[in-house]
């Protein structure tokens, strides 16, 4: 393994970047260590990011609903929208370009609530983090970091030379998952 | 009828329900069919796990038969067809979660109490009925499960 | 360092569940071994010399998992034994005698990350 330096880490520096945005219901994998995958307006909605730090390739999906069996035409229409027919997905996509899941980090970010009145608030964002741990569970993948709940929205970023995720919220950014040079 | 204890009751159901078994409440904005509602007319488990300690009793949780595949397949991770002897044990050992968990809300933390192995005490057409002090009932999107208790304690300093 | 881990619950399925999250950990779990109740523990204990990672619920028949921490410390050849409790109980006073006695504690309903953090911690990384 080559020792990080601080030549090697600045070998990508921002001006050879290029940034790749993941809508609503929709995906991204990559093993171009030049991108840097985003995602923004993570309210009830669910960002999930997997990086295997081996063959360096990541992926990102950025769900809204829990379970595409209440909805099959849209489901069958856009997989992607819904976290039991997405995630996969996702973990399938990643293989494809080498990657394997007992060496998979998985991060998520999102999930927010902003109706106070229990009573009329279906808690989708609730229900999209209990889909989400449903499927992680079902298929032996733990989550590695998050950040869920709250009342705002998120944006989200991996970088796919590192694994580095970071988690925009109320005006800040940190660091969910440092990642590491190659 | 102990408010305090009816909300303690419905609140321990829903956190394990949706920590072990990923089920969720029922919007209230969905509407509901009558059936669902009324526990008595669906085939139903009860099942029991007796305690004593800083106090004595019983908690008793019911669910419908449906949903006891679901819950088990969940709990384990597992889509495949399970031992019906394997169903009975997760609903069983949620019960004894429910119970460990909604003591404290009710007795209080520095009470100690110990849990009996939770029962089998029914499968069919029943209620749990009136004899108990507290009892609460949750519609989650599975089903509705239905949580009661009876709690003497041992001494005054045993309540919370 | 590889992992002996003996699991301890009267509940097979509760068993099955926390072999699960060994499985899913990554860690380098070499054997694992059950138990439904403290006496039967104290049995594969004696048997199995080389355990070192015990995860028990507290509320067992026969000897629970209080009593079964409690011989465990005061046996030489399994004192130092790094346990977890994995249990409902609720009471503070209890979970505070079975952290002096050196175990730690998660609660059930645990995720299997919370979990796996225990494990981590108790055993040093």
């Amino acid at each position: 393994m080559a020792t990080a330096t601080a030549e090697n880490l600045n070998t990508y520096n921002d001006a050879t970047r290029s940034r790749r945005v993941v809508g609503i219901a929709d995906m991204a994998v990559s093993a171009d260590p030049r991108e840097v995958i985003v995602t923004y307006a993570l309210g009830s909605c669910l960002g999930l990011c997997v990086f295997d730090p081996v063959v360096r390739v990541a992926g990102m999906l950025h769900l809204m609903l829990p379970q595409g069996s209440l909805s099959p035409e849209k489901a069958a229409q856009n997989p992607l929208m819904f976290a039991d027919t997405g995630i996969p997905k996702l973990f399938l996509g990643s293989y494809a370009l080498g990657a394997k899941k007992e060496r998979m980090i998985v991060t998520v970010a999102g999930g927010a609530s902003f109706n106070m009145n229990e009573d009329a608030d279906l808690a989708i964002g609730q229900r999209n983090i209990a889909m989400l741990r449903k499927v992680m569970w079902k298929n032996g993948v733990l989550l590695k970091k998050h950040e869920l709940g709250g009342g705002e929205p998120r944006n989200m970023s991996l970088d796919v030379h590192s694994g580095e995720v970071t988690v925009g919220f109320g005006g800040e950014t940190r660091i969910l998952f440092e990642g590491s040079a190659p | 009828m102990n408010a305090e204890w009816k909300a303690a009751l419905a609140r321990a159901v829903r956190e394990v329900f949706e920590n072990l078994c990923f089920m969720l409440p029922s919007p209230s904005s969905v509407s509901i069919p009558p059936e669902r509602l009324e526990p008595a007319s669906l085939s139903r488990v009860i099942l029991a796990v007796d305690f004593s300690g800083a106090g004595r009793g019983a908690l008793h949780l019911t669910l419908p038969d449906s949903m006891i595949a679901p819950v088990a397949s969940a709990m384990l991770g597992e889509d495949g067809p399970l031992e019906l002897s394997e169903q009975y044990d997760a609903v069983c050992e949620l019960a004894n979660i429910v119970c460990g968990n909604v003591l404290p809300l009710i007795a209080g933390d520095r009470a100690v109490f110990d849990l009996a192995s939770p029962r089998v005490i029914a499968t069919m057409d029943t209620d749990l009925g009136d004899n108990f002090d507290a009892s609460a009932r949750v519609l989650l999107d599975d089903g509705l499960v239905c949580a009661a208790i009876s709690l003497e304690f041992a001494t005054a300093q045993g309540a919370a | 360092m590889s992992l002996h881990v003996l699991v301890v619950d009267d509940s097979p399925v509760m068993r099955k569940m926390v072999i699960r999250v060994l499985g899913m950990s990554g860690l380098p779990i070499e054997s694992v071994h059950e138990a439904c109740q403290g006496r039967e523990a104290l049995d594969v204990l004696a048997r199995e010399g080389n355990i070192n990672l015990g995860l028990f619920d507290v509320n067992m028949p026969v000897l629970n998992g209080e009593e079964l921490v409690v011989q465990i410390r005061a046996e030489p050849r399994i004192a130092a034994l790094p346990v977890i409790m994995v249990s409902t109980e609720g009471s503070a006073e209890r979970i505070e005698r079975l952290k002096r006695l050196g175990a730690a504690f998660i609660r059930k309903p645990f995720g299997p990350e919370a979990l796996l953090d225990a494990i981590i911690s108790a055993t040093g990384g």
